[in-house]
């Protein structure tokens, strides 16, 4: 099971859509996961393997366990999708 | 329950073709709309433009479409979504996906509803051609019809 968070400042707004978009591209994936969303300070404090957030975020995440991919256009499926199985394949091979 | 993004947008709540000086100017125009309908208190339109004053940009989450936003303990009232159309775009300092021509506001209430709903408009402006429509279309009945039916 892969713990992924989707955050942004509010964690309801923003992180919301970019989590119904990173399901569609975990499904394709074919993953077994579990997936939240979250603000970028309730990020730090949980233990997860992936984090997905927009630009302004990224610097401000400071996981111990998971690491952190910027996505630059929510609403572009292929960015997601490409961005999503980066993301997968840097686990495999940790 | 089934939440469509015909329950959340308020016919009222649309603006076309708005002469925005600035950012915050675009998003407050969002934010007036939606209190305007009954979805937010007055406080919640300030919350938004400190939201960005201190997050940066992040609302601009595809390029030129803002989706500004609050907490709903942040004077929220009702689940909705405002849309404003800008006649010339702004930039809002978002490196990627500035200028922003397209402002959705929304106000949330945290619940299956909120979620619903915002899978909708993500749905929604995730097919460029629905994008374009809104951005070329002339009026708020025009507005409304295309964010029912699409294109």
């Amino acid at each position: 099971m892969i713990k992924v968070f989707a955050v942004c400042g509010m964690g309801l707004g923003t992180s919301v859509i970019l989590k119904s978009r990173l399901k569609k591209a975990l499904d394709e994936a074919g993953v077994d996961y579990d997936i939240e969303v979250t603000d970028a300070s309730a990020a730090n404090g949980q233990s997860a393997d992936l984090i997905f957030t927009s630009a302004e975020f990224a610097d401000k995440i400071k996981n111990k366990t998971a690491s952190v991919h910027v996505i630059k256009n929510f609403t572009d499926r292929d960015e997601i999708t490409a961005t999503v199985n980066e993301a997968l394949a840097g686990l495999d091979t940790d | 329950m089934d939440v469509d993004l015909a329950s959340v947008l308020h016919d009222d709540a649309i603006d076309v073709r708005y002469e925005a000086g600035d950012w915050e100017d675009a998003v407050r125009r969002a934010g007036t709309l939606l209190v305007e309908v009954g979805a937010a208190e007055e406080r919640y339109v300030q919350a938004i433009v400190d939201g960005i004053h201190e997050h940066g940009p992040y609302v601009v989450l595809a390029p030129g479409i803002a989706i500004p936003h609050a907490r709903p303990e942040s004077g929220g009232l009702d689940v909705g979504i405002s849309v404003v159309t800008l006649a010339h775009p702004v930039e809002f300092g978002a490196k990627d996906n500035d200028p922003v021509d397209l402002v959705f506001g929304l106000v949330t209430n945290d619940s299956e509803a909120h979620l619903q709903a915002l899978g909708a408009l993500a749905e929604h402006i995730s097919e460029p051609e629905n994008v374009q429509a809104l951005r070329d279309a002339d009026s708020p009945e025009a507005v409304a019809r295309l964010m029912k039916d699409g294109p």
